[in-house]
Formats: structure tokens, sequence, C-alpha cells
């Protein structure tokens, strides 16, 4: 009989009595290639954790490479290797150090580095890797980073490989890097199962694909025998008309901008960047990863001092010198990261949202418990947070939920001025569509935004005028104004 | 959702009763017995200037900072206290006692805030700072205070049958509730020792805040400081020195965390009573000072120990 990689039957597994996964009948060939998608919490990392062994399944059967994990427990999940989303790499030893991290090759008890360095080069040039094998993993890309890891669980001898949404962090030419890689391992007959919000890349790259919804596995097959939108409708399922979103037009006023730089300069911006916002727009910052994006952001919101120019705001200039003065002016920024700089993980989905607020809800000292629980209470209804209450752990919530709320944190704030930097970064294609759908919102109340992406398609939907940045500096603007009068090449001609 | 009984939440406080019970019981004939009323108020009398500075550990912690410099600030408070009141009366000797609590703090601030050293590094050097200066201020030689008041107000007297030391504890521990719990301020120092980084992106100021948790400190040390001179009848170098690893020990049994952003101010004073019960207890057992060392250090590990257990749940 044909053997498979992976074979996963009748799956069950609950956490606190809620089923989290439901009979999932799963299974990769040797050498298979397999795009796992579905909504954030749909369940996709639970499915991961139980093929590493991490988590044990309430019922059903796991097998690798035939043999039934539960009689095997620990040696058999040798095989399979995961590549981190959040890299597990240390960021201060070198990338040799990094692959043979605990797993060191010794010669009378000390490291025999010459070896550890002839095995990673004629690694690397099999797969056609171009990394200083000396270098520390700080000096590297995020594209880079993923291959070291993936260097790593190869040599570790891994027969499977997890990977949690390889390129979320990566351009396109990365990104396509990145999946030549994973197309010589293949033919090396390495399975490998990933995890992306990006379904075109699952179309061209994968040979079968995988749906969860709530649990349920609702689709499951070849790649070449389906199409974009059987894979949609498997994820979402009901809420698919949620997907259609349409931005609305309002009109603009050009007699006063909201929020004006004048030739700023900061540590990282060094050539003197001036632009115009007004209210009502949605402005986006286009650019590859490293453009100065965040940078122009970091300036706006008092992170980074600036050396010269101004900021104006309603025409009065601001004098930002930090991130309180920010929030005073009427700026908030919803961050890249939002674990390690949207979100208190620790603490509650109250306490998060209320931190920006204590001033406006202090009463005679005290923080009135009431009105916080109404503000509250009023997002997770308004942004359709999934929680049980309002004090829940935020890192007991998928990653979509812990986006929402910080977006709820910094719209409770009522600023005039959102900046918000690649807002819908990891999160499945319904959020995606709520989070468009709230900054229309704040855009037609007469909010003003600037949104920064990656994704050149959200920022062509989203907005009315484009600013095009490159090494820094800003290069172009193009308008877009009578909806998509931008196509998707040009502006990745743009910022190219 | 109701909560859900969590042993290692509650282990303080069962611990705290397992251990009266056995105190009370095998300790029943020494002296006038672990449960007597008198032995009882011993305790607390001794215990509440270790929970005053409790209260402010858990604001220190809980910003994710800490402070070792606690214990020499006392010894200094009580010294400063003690020199002004003996020549500009009462109402100086306590201001100079709080003056220099809020110095120290600071001073500890400051370095720890706005020059962005490692509070663990810049609090052991001012440690180490106090502890001289408590030595050299009057070369050694303790300062008596006669001022019957001062005596009563602080440290000796007592409010009926209440000691006035409680008072005070009870006080500061209303207030730290309060402060902690309802007020903005409690919750940017859990912001701060959460999530540093997301706290700033919240537009909460944190140098400020770290500065703010360090001079709170500081005053609840030279308020026990300003006790301690009070119970004692003077200033001296050596009074509260040692308290500082017990103050740290207080709060962290009573569930605060040594990471951040995880508090309980009620969790200090139960804290600070055991620690105050085990000593009273190893005394009436007739351990030397020495011996009694070796059993608080052993209580401080198994404290630390049960703390980081909770943490990696």
């Amino acid at each position: 009989m044909h053997q498979k990689a992976l074979d996963m039957e009748n799956i069950c597994i609950a956490f606190n009595g809620v089923q989290v996964l439901k009979n999932i009948n799963f299974s990769l060939d040797k050498g298979e290639v397999c795009g796992l998608v579905g909504k954030n919490g749909a369940g996709k990392s639970t499915l991961l954790k139980i093929i590493q062994g991490l988590y044990r399944a309430n019922s059903g059967e796991v097998r690798l490479f035939g043999e039934n994990v539960k009689e095997n427990h620990g040696r058999v999940f040798a095989y399979v290797g995961m590549i981190f989303q959040e890299l597990s790499l240390i960021p201060e030893m070198t990338v040799l150090e990094n692959i043979f991290l605990n797993n060191e090759i010794r010669k009378f008890d000390l490291v025999n580095i010459r070896e550890e360095e002839r095995r990673a080069v004629s690694f690397m040039k099999k797969y056609k890797i171009d990394i200083d094998i000396h270098k520390k993993i700080k000096k590297l890309s995020s594209a880079d980073k993923q291959m070291v890891e993936i260097c790593k669980a190869v040599l570790k001898n891994k027969k499977i490989l997890l990977m949690d949404e390889p390129t979320a962090a990566l351009d396109d030419e990365q990104a396509a890097k990145l999946y030549r890689m994973v197309k010589q391992l293949k033919e090396e007959g390495i399975t490998i199962l990933l995890i992306t919000h990006h379904l075109q890349e699952i179309i061209d790259n994968c040979d079968s694909v995988a749906v969860i919804r709530d649990g349920e596995m609702t689709l499951g097959g070849e790649t070449k025998n389906l199409s974009m939108e059987a894979m949609i409708k498997a994820m979402l399922g009901e809420e698919q008309t949620d997907l259609a979103f349409s931005r609305s037009i309002s009109d603009i006023d050009r007699t006063q901008p909201v929020l004006e730089l004048r030739e700023i300069v900061t540590d990282f911006i060094k050539m003197p960047l001036s632009l115009r916002v007004y209210a009502g727009e949605v402005v986006g910052l286009a650019g590859l990863k490293g453009c100065g994006r965040t940078e122009v952001f970091r300036a706006i919101f008092g992170l980074d001092r600036l050396r010269s120019g101004e900021i104006y705001i309603f025409g009065k200039k601001a004098n930002i010198k930090s991130t309180t003065d920010a929030v005073k002016a009427g700026v908030f920024l919803i961050p890249e990261s939002r674990r390690f700089q949207g979100l208190s993980v620790d603490h509650s989905i109250k306490f998060n949202i209320e931190l920006p607020l204590l001033k406006r809800l202090t009463r005679r000292f005290l923080v009135d418990e009431r009105e916080s629980n109404r503000v509250v209470d009023d997002y997770i209804e308004r942004v359709h947070i999934k929680a049980n209450s309002r004090g829940d752990k935020v890192k007991s919530l998928s990653g979509g939920n812990q986006q929402k709320v910080v977006i709820s944190k910094a719209l409770a704030t009522t600023p005039r001025i959102l900046l918000m930097d690649d807002p819908t970064y990891g999160v499945d294609v319904g959020a995606k569509a709520e989070i468009m759908k709230i900054i229309d919102q704040f855009k037609m109340s007469g909010g003003t935004v600037l949104l920064a992406s990656s994704e050149i398609e959200e920022i062509n939907q989203n907005c009315n005028r484009i600013f095009i940045l490159k090494n820094r500096k800003l290069v172009g603007e193009l308008s877009n104004e009578d909806y998509m009068t931008v196509t998707q090449d040009s502006l990745a001609a743009a910022i190219q | 959702m109701r909560k859900r009984f969590d042993i290692r939440q509650s282990v303080i406080y069962i611990a705290f009763v397992v251990l009266f019970l056995i105190f009370s019981i095998t300790l029943k004939d020494v002296g006038v017995g672990f449960a007597s009323v008198s032995n009882l108020m011993n305790i607390l009398r001794q215990t509440c200037l270790v929970a005053i500075m409790a209260v402010g550990m858990t604001f220190v912690l809980g910003a994710a900072l800490i402070d070792l410099s606690t214990g020499p600030v006392v010894a200094c408070t009580s010294l400063v206290c003690g020199l002004f009141l003996q020549r500009f009366g009462l109402v100086a000797g306590v201001a100079a006692g709080l003056m220099f609590g809020v110095l120290a703090g600071v001073l500890n601030g400051f370095l720890v805030a706005y020059l962005k050293m490692p509070p663990f590094i810049a609090t052991l050097g001012t440690q180490t700072v106090f502890t001289g200066v408590a030595r050299t201020i009057t070369n050694l030689q303790s300062v008596p205070i006669t001022d019957k008041t001062f005596i009563s107000i602080f440290g000796g007297g007592s409010v009926g049958m209440i000691p006035s030391v409680f008072v005070w504890m009870s006080v500061i521990f209303v207030l730290g509730v309060l402060v902690m719990y309802k007020m903005p301020f409690g919750r940017k120092v859990l912001a701060v020792g959460g999530n540093v980084t997301s706290a700033k992106y919240s537009g909460i100021p944190i140098a400020k805040v770290q500065m703010k948790v360090m001079v709170l400190m500081g005053v609840l040390c030279a308020l026990a400081g300003i006790l301690w001179a009070g119970r004692f009848g003077g200033g001296r170098y050596t009074l509260g020195e040692d308290s500082g690893t017990a103050v740290i020990a207080a709060a962290v049994l009573g569930g605060t965390s040594m990471m951040g952003g995880v508090v309980s101010v009620y969790g200090a004073i139960v804290g600070a009573l055991m620690m105050g019960m085990l000593d009273n207890a190893l005394v009436m057992y007739g351990l030397s000072v020495y011996q009694q060392t070796i059993v608080r250090g052993i209580v401080i590990i198994l404290a630390v120990a049960v703390s980081t257990v909770r943490e990696e749940n």
C-alpha cells in the first residue's frame, strides 16, 4: 500500500468544552505541498499543533509515515519541523550558529565548526541560497531569515515542514524565492503544509488545498480542479456577501489640510518630506518593505524626533514630542505589530481599549467603570470582536480579533487622523473586509486616514490618493479619484 | 464566565492558614503562646512596616521594575528624621524624613526612567550608596528621639486597642488599593509593566510613570523609616536595613509577578504578615538570628518558585 506522510482520521479536539476541531480527515502524500486556509480562529493553528505533537486530539488517529503517534510518542514527531511565523532564530548569533543550535556537530566534545560550515555551504549551494553563513541573523532580511529557518529544519532531517504564513512579511519577489525553495524541497520528497491568506499563492504553488471553517474541513483536493471562488466559499460559508466591499466616495474640501507635513526630517528620513491630507480622505502610502512608510508614521506619531521641518494639524503648528502629545493632538497609530506594539496581550480586552482613554474616563480621580464598560462593549459589538466577555485576555483571541481590538482602541480615542501601518497583516479575508468597512465609516464621518500596506490591492481599493515611497523618499503621487483610475499594474510598477 | 478556583493563585492564603494553625498548636506552650493576643499584636506591629513597603513594591514590580535600595533608605530616613526632630521639632523631622524618601526615589527614578539603566543594577548601586550614607551621617551613632507626641503618633502609641502602626498600614493599604485598581495611575503602571511598547503607543508617558513609581516607593520607605524610629525611640543605621528582601518576598508571595503587569495589593499585605509570622515563630522555636536568615532565604526561594510556576501556566 502507498504510504502517506501524514494521515489524520476523525480528529476531534475541544478546549474548555468548546469544540475546536470536528472529525477532521486529512492526509498528505510524501512530497506533497498543501495549502491550509481558513479564517482566523477556524482551527488552523490547532491542527498544526496536533501534527507537531503539542496537543493531543481527544479522539481520532494520527499516523506519521504509517506509524501511529499514540504508540510512538515523541519519536515520530521528530520528523515534523515547524517554521515559525514569529521567527525562532536568535538575532545576535550567526546564521551557522543558528542552523546548528542544539544540534551541533561535535568532535571530542567540541563544536566541529569546519564540518558545520561544510554541510551548511553545500546545502545552501544545492538550494541556490545566497546567504553569508557568518552574518548575524539580525542583519538579514525577513526573507533570508525564513530561508535560514527552513535550512535549520531540513538539516535536522525533518520530513514534514509546517509553515505558518511564511510569506506574510515578504514582498512578491521574496515570496517567489521562497516558493522556488519549496518546490525544490518537494522534489527531495519533503512534505510541506503551509498556511497563508493569499489564495493566489496556493493556486500557483501548491498541489492541494485544505479549507477549514469553524473546525470542520469544508474543502479539500487538488488545486488544479479548484477555483478561487470555491475556496472563498468554503472558507467563509454564508458570510460571503461581506467580502464585496465597496468604497464610498466623499466630497473632499481642499481648502484646509487636516494634516500637513512640511519638509520633515528625522534620523531615518534624510530627505525633507512634505505632504498634505484632507478631511474625509484615505490616503495610501505605497512602497516596498523598508520604503519608509513606518518611518513617516513614527515621525507624525512622536516616536522619532523631528530634526527639522514642521507638522501642521488643522492649519496649526503641532508640537509633537512624544506619543502623549500626538494622542492629545488627535492622532492615533495602528502599529505594524499588534503583539509587540499594539496590545498588552496578558491583559484583558477592556484594559487595552481603555488605556489611551484613561483621562477621558476619569471622574474625581477614579476610573468611571460604568462608562468604561459601556465604551468597551460598544466597540466589541460595533467591530464584531468575537470573545466571551470584555474581561477576556487578549492573547486568548485569534489574530483577526486581536487586530480588531487594536482598531477599537484607536477609534475609541476619537482621533481626527488615523495612521494605519499594515492593518490587515495576518488577517483573513472576512476580517479584512470588515476592517476596510470600518476605515470607510471613519472616513465618511470626516476622519482622515493614512494607510500603509504591503498589499497593492488593499491600497488601491481604499485610497483616494496614493503617495509612492522609495528609499525613504516621497517619489510620486497617484490620484485615484474616479475609483480605480490607478491600475494594480501601474501601482506595482511605480513602487519598484 | 465564572472564574475557576485557581490553586496557584490561592496558595499564599492556604499556606497562611496552614502555617498559622501549625504554629498555634506547636507553639502553644512557648512563652505566652503563639496564638495569644499579645503575641499576635506583636507580630502585627512588626509586620506593619514591611507591609507598607510591600504595597509600594507592588507598584514597582507591577511596572516591571525592581528596587533593591529600600532597606538602607529606611535606615537613612530614621536618622534624618531624628536629627531634624532634635533641632527643629516634630513637623520638621517628619517633613525632612519624607523629603529624604522623595529624593531617594527621584534618584532611583532618574537612573531607571531617564538614563534607562536596568533597575536591578541601578538600585543595587544606590543601595550601596545609601548603606554608606546611613553609616556616615552620624558616624554610627544612634539619634535618640524623646518627643512624646512623635512616639505616640508614629510607632509606639495606639488608638484604643489598635497600635498606631496598624492604623498607618491600613491607610496605606486602602490608598494602595484605590490607586492600583480604581485610579488611572494603576492601569498605567500595569500597562508599562505588561508591555512597555504598547503602553508607549497608547500615548502613556513611560518615563513619567516609572519616575512616579520609584518616588512612591521612596516615600513609603521614608514613612516606614519614620515609623521605625517611632517604635525604636530614635534613628539608627541598622533600622530596617535588611528589610529589603522581605519586602520583595512579601509582594511576590502575595501573587505579584516579577515580570511586571500582574499584581495583588491584598496579597502583599498577606505576604508581609506571613513573613512576620514566620520570623516570630522561628524565634519562639529557639532558632538563632543566623538560623532564621537561612529559613527566610528558603521561604523566599519557594515564593519565587511558586510564582514562576504560576507564570509558566
